[in-house]
């Protein structure tokens, strides 16, 4: 009985032990709720999106989210967060959206899930309202701004005076707003076709087979597959060499980048990559290109 | 042509070298045990001392053994690769050495060399001396491969590891039921083999953890310590695995001095299956504590 006891004291010391030093508890800050959110961004202006949630472990769950920061003067950054749960999946509806805001007036963030850049609409330090065919109004970023709907990921989207002025009510109830025909949030349209997300409730067993398929079918030819990714790395190559003299990074050899838990590329942008690549492309830089 | 000159140059260099080692262990061979001075300036009989040939071939082979992965750069040119060199293997010899004086006086603190190699033909003896050296070679070569040139990293690596394998010779009493001092007093070979497979299991082990990546010393001191407490955690599993696989019949705790004591053939067997068992224990868990490469299944930001 004694060593029984000795045995798992010794488990629960390595535990212990490895969850104290873990470079992924030590490097990833995390976040509890909504106030640690808060402390975790104290510049403003700033609007952060949630653009991935997932969890690791089998028995006991990390949870992470990925937030894309937009400041305004200075680059957007892709930032990872470790979550509390309760947290993780208070969000999991809210994929696309700005999960917190602040203006440069404003002293406290506000936290209310609204659609990305909601923050940017209304203020004409950003740009103006402007009179469409349709006879509605829709807001127009200024010229300095003109990267801003496709960075907040809003596609052809038009912020119309409508969806602001409902989003204020929203905002004003403290409640989730998801957009005039709900085209942000999990659920939504433009979050569908920006970041092609599925819940990780829905990424079954079989989707993880029918993923790994491909794996299974290149390793059974071979031969095939690695004249397949040799042309797949020329081609990209030749592309990145007529681009530009410099070796870009996307001219890294395919089969030399490693897919990472978490760093799942959006479901077009797979589409847009040739079938052929043995590993999907990841990110390879935490600053997203303007 | 020029470079492979170079490298036969090397080469003989490094044989001249470790000749001149192992003749210098002749004289510090007489540093370590003053009462036989006189001895190792005779003329030798391998044939009448068949101990001391163990004892003596087992220390060359331990020098051997650090020696067995250097490697020279002679990309800065000839003098400074057997400088460098020079530097690293002295360093390598001296730790050796300080390693066999510090573990025989943990260990053997009962015995004396003279009297139980040279008077008393102690196989057992003899044999446990040679696991030593073997071990600590090894261990050796490790640090010196882990610590890749740093004389500061070295002597780290070095007191740890010397640390951990004391530590672990203190608790061959707690893991086998064979009486250290009392079998070895009666020249039984079970207990020197029981002895040799415990101490080259927890010199795997150890060795297996100072191979890591450095990236900074604390990190470093962090992975050998979780990499030794993973080892005690597997270790159990695979010695209780292979007694419940192979049906082993273990004695009782009772039974073990009625052993050491009447049946010294049955000691042997004893000392056999433990060091066997031991040993195999230990390599499988060196399998599973070292050598496995997960990727990048946990995300690290």
């Amino acid at each position: 009985m004694n060593k029984i006891s000795l045995y798992f004291l010794l488990i629960l010391i390595y535990l212990g032990l490895s969850k104290s030093f873990a470079p992924s508890e030590q490097a990833t800050s995390y976040i509890a709720n909504e106030h640690t959110l808060q402390h975790s961004f104290p510049n403003s202006p700033v609007s952060v999106i949630l653009t991935d949630a997932f969890k690791t472990g089998f028995i006991i769950h990390t949870y992470f989210q990925r937030y894309k920061v937009i400041h305004v003067f200075k680059p957007p950054e892709d930032i990872y967060f470790r979550t509390s749960e309760t947290f993780w999946t208070k969000h999991l509806e809210h994929m696309g959206m700005s999960i917190l805001r602040r203006d440069e007036k404003l002293e406290e963030a506000t936290t209310t899930p609204l659609p990305p850049g909601f923050l940017f609409i209304g203020d004409p330090a950003y740009g103006s309202w402007e009179y469409k065919s349709s006879g509605e109004k829709a807001w127009q970023f200024h010229n300095a701004y003109k990267k801003f709907p496709k960075l907040l990921g809003w596609n052809d989207f038009l912020a119309t005076e409508d969806f602001y002025k409902s989003g204020l009510l929203y905002l004003k109830n403290d409640r989730a707003y998801f957009g005039l025909d709900q085209e942000f949030g999990s659920e939504g349209t433009i979050t569908q076709e920006v970041y092609g997300w599925t819940p990780p409730s829905e990424r079954s067993f079989r989707g993880t087979l029918k993923g790994f398929w491909p794996y299974i079918k290149q390793s059974l030819s071979f031969e095939t597959a690695s004249k397949k990714t040799d042309s797949s790395v020329k081609n990209i190559e030749n592309a990145s060499s007529r681009t530009s003299p410099k070796k870009s990074k996307e001219s890294i050899p395919l089969k030399y980048i490693k897919p990472q838990l978490g760093e799942r590329p959006p479901k077009n942008q797979n589409k847009n990559q040739n079938d052929q690549s043995l590993f999907p492309t990841l990110p390879l830089s935490e600053k997203v290109d303007e | 042509m020029n470079e492979l000159f170079d490298k036969l140059i090397i080469r003989i260099f490094f044989t001249l070298f470790i000749c001149l080692l192992i003749l210098a262990y002749k004289y510090i061979h007489a540093l370590f045990y003053p009462s036989s001075r006189q001895q190792m300036f005779r003329r030798f009989s391998p044939r009448k001392n068949s101990t001391d040939t163990i004892h003596l071939f087992s220390r060359i082979i331990g020098v051997g053994l650090i020696f067995s992965q250097f490697s020279f750069d002679i990309s800065q040119g000839l003098s400074e690769a057997f400088l460098t060199f020079a530097l690293e293997a002295c360093l390598g010899f001296v730790l050796y050495l300080s390693s066999l004086y510090i573990i025989e006086s943990i260990v053997l603190y009962n015995f004396e060399y003279s009297d139980e190699i040279l008077k008393r033909k102690n196989y057992a003896y003899a044999l446990i001396c040679f696991a030593q050296s073997v071990a600590i070679g090894y261990l050796v070569r490790a640090v010196l491969m882990a610590g890749h040139g740093s004389l500061v990293m070295i002597l780290f690596l070095w007191l740890i590891a010397l640390v951990l394998l004391g530590f672990a010779s203190k608790t061959f009493p707690i893991i086998s039921k064979l009486s250290f001092n009392r079998l070895l007093v009666q020249k039984n070979i079970g207990i020197a083999l029981s002895y040799t497979g415990f101490l080259w299991g927890w010199t795997l082990i150890i060795s297996s953890s100072l191979a890591h990546p450095y990236n900074s010393i604390y990190w470093y001191a962090i992975q050998i310590v979780l990499t030794i407490l993973l080892s005690l955690i597997i270790f159990p599993l695979f010695k209780i695995g292979l007694v419940f696989a192979f049906n082993l019949q273990e004695e009782s705790a009772k039974e073990k001095l009625n052993i050491a004591e009447d049946r010294p053939q049955e000691a042997i067997g004893h000392g056999i299956y433990e060091g066997g068992l031991f040993l195999t224990s230990c390599l499988l868990t060196m399998v599973i504590t070292g050598h496995i490469e997960f990727g990048t299944f946990y995300p690290v930001f």
